[in-house]
């Protein structure tokens, strides 16, 4: 698979924020058709059609109309409630009785979309029901994209209840993630594998930025991300976080899918302020 | 009195002379059969001692990466002294099972009590596999934090017990996982040489590890300095034994 745009300078910071604008870019200027595939789109509306899109659009919405320059590309999150089918994630007590890890981060990816449309942004689900959707069939999902940020929900099953913790792909020791095979020389193509070394940086940021407003809408949260070795991430092509909450052992699980919207409204603020720092533009 | 009676007198004595002589010894052999039973955990713990007290010979003192007593979300090394023997895989075994079995207390336990290390296999080039245990990623509470917590428990002893291993492979009752417990990557190796320089017990100078490596490893460099990274836990460990990586 190929992702344009990666360098193969040595320059690793430069090419993988370089990968991103160019990402940005494209999907604002070029029709987005031409650069990933993507499904069968119904015959293009009319320029002048009505833009309001206010019912909650299919899994593939359609593209913004191209000759719309003056107003920047809608924002798209790619949300993934992890596990889902046979694999129900964490759970509170052995028994399996109560609530799960799936159950609890799809509540939360729904109520999450509800939010981030009612702003404006368009979102994409990996899992829309209790259904087994690999990690690769998730990444080759958010890797169809043109361009944007990739959300993957969890809940665990320690810490500090009603806290939230975000991650992004590396090595708690800051060493780079281990696994990354180094390419050959001369050779453009990124394993499948190896999709998120070149947005490692920006993912990073974009860790950061999360997790100053999680620490603002749940209180006692930590400031700073985490760096782990999230196998989902790590197949991914675009800034990708792992957002955990905790935790999957509580009282009342209700109380978690409450979070829904301040996690919305903390993505929104996260996303815009990594744009404005890497675009200049709000 | 008929005689036959006298005798049955006679035995009855008899009898109860024997008893005296008996009972204090059984009620000395009950009295030590209700000791309480003993935990499996004990009991394993002396299957091991008995073997690790045989090489006494010299013990060195090997840092084991087990939860922090405090804040069980992170690690905390504690110096402990064991006779680890010259061989780099019995080292590693040894390592690893008192990893999972020596934890002070139950809640600084990384890894679940019941995994198992079934294999331990090191190459030339300093590739080794570990083949844990279903337990592991069953009994492993499922989570990004804890499995994480799990990995690096397993990675740093490792690297801190046997620095001959270079890249480590985990597997999973002799298969490759994609994930240990639904979170975590396993599918690949983990390269411990992005640790730094491991010298048992030696609090090592630090040294700038991590070296940008070619291509594909990118990008982790410079995603630092913004922030001081991942903050508790960094602080907490250097402390310890040895420098790390790249901040």
């Amino acid at each position: 698979m190929l992702f344009g745009g990666m360098g193969k300078k040595k320059s690793a910071r430069t090419a993988g924020l370089a990968a991103i604008f160019v990402a940005l870019a494209a999907f604002g200027s070029a029709n987005p058709g031409a650069q990933a595939p993507m499904p069968p789109q119904s015959p293009g509306p009319p320029i002048h059609a009505p833009t309001t899109q206010q019912a909650p659009p299919p899994l593939f919405p359609p593209p913004s109309p191209i000759e719309r320059p003056a107003t920047p590309p809608p924002t798209t999150v790619i949300l993934d409630p992890a596990h889902g089918g046979q694999d129900s994630g964490a759970h509170g007590d052995p028994a399996e009785e109560g609530a799960v890890e799936k159950d609890l981060v799809l509540a939360i990816a729904l109520g999450m979309r509800r939010e981030l449309e009612r702003q404006g942004i368009r979102v994409v689900l990996t899992r829309q029901n209790d259904s087994a959707v690999s990690i690769d069939e998730r990444a080759a999902v958010a890797n169809a994209l043109g361009a944007g940020y990739f959300v993957s929900l969890h809940v665990g099953s320690t810490g500090e209840a009603n806290t939230a913790q975000a991650y992004s792909f590396g090595t708690p020791h800051g060493g780079a993630p281990p696994a990354f095979v180094p390419r050959p020389p001369g050779i453009e193509a990124v394993r499948w594998d190896d999709a998120q070394a070149g947005y490692l940086v920006a993912s990073r940021r974009l860790a950061e930025l999360v997790q100053v407003e999680l620490a603002q809408k749940l209180p006692r949260s930590p400031d700073v991300p985490q760096f782990a070795e999230v196998r989902q991430l790590r197949v991914v092509a675009h800034p990708a976080v792992a957002i955990e909450l905790s935790r999957v052992a509580e009282a009342n699980p209700a109380s978690l899918e409450k979070t829904a919207v301040p996690l919305a409204t903390a993505m929104v603020k996260a996303i815009a302020a990594y744009r404005q720092a890497s675009e200049g533009r709000p | 009195m008929p005689r036959a009676v006298r005798i049955v007198i006679l035995l009855l004595v008899l009898a109860v002379l024997a008893g005296l002589v008996e009972l204090p010894a059984l009620r000395l052999r009950v009295s030590r059969l209700e000791r309480p039973e003993q935990t499996e955990e004990v009991a394993r713990r002396e299957v091991i001692r008995p073997a690790e007290e045989a090489r006494d010979a010299k013990k060195e003192k090997v840092p084991m990466y087990w939860l922090s007593e405090t804040d069980p979300g992170q690690l905390a090394p504690v110096e402990t002294p064991l006779a680890l023997g010259t061989d780099p895989v019995e080292r590693a075994r040894a390592a690893l099972e008192w990893l999972i079995t020596g934890a002070p207390t139950p809640e600084q336990r990384p890894l679940p009590l019941d995994t198992t290390l079934l294999a331990f296999y090191l190459m030339d080039d300093g590739t080794a596999v570990a083949d844990f245990s279903e337990a592991l990623p069953h009994e492993l509470p499922s989570g990004i934090a804890t499995e994480q917590l799990a990995l690096d428990a397993i990675t740093r002893t490792l690297h801190a017990a046997v620095p001959q291993v270079r890249r480590l492979h985990i597997l999973i009752d002799g298969h490759e996982a994609e994930t240990l417990a639904g979170h975590v990557d396993l599918s690949g190796a983990f390269d411990l040489t992005l640790m730094g320089p491991a010298t048992p017990a030696a609090p090592a100078a630090a040294t700038p590890a991590a070296q940008p490596k070619p291509a594909g490893t990118i990008a982790s460099q410079p995603s630092e300095p913004p922030v001081k990274a991942p903050a508790a836990e960094e602080k907490k460990i250097p402390a310890a034994t040895k420098p790390r990586g790249g901040e």
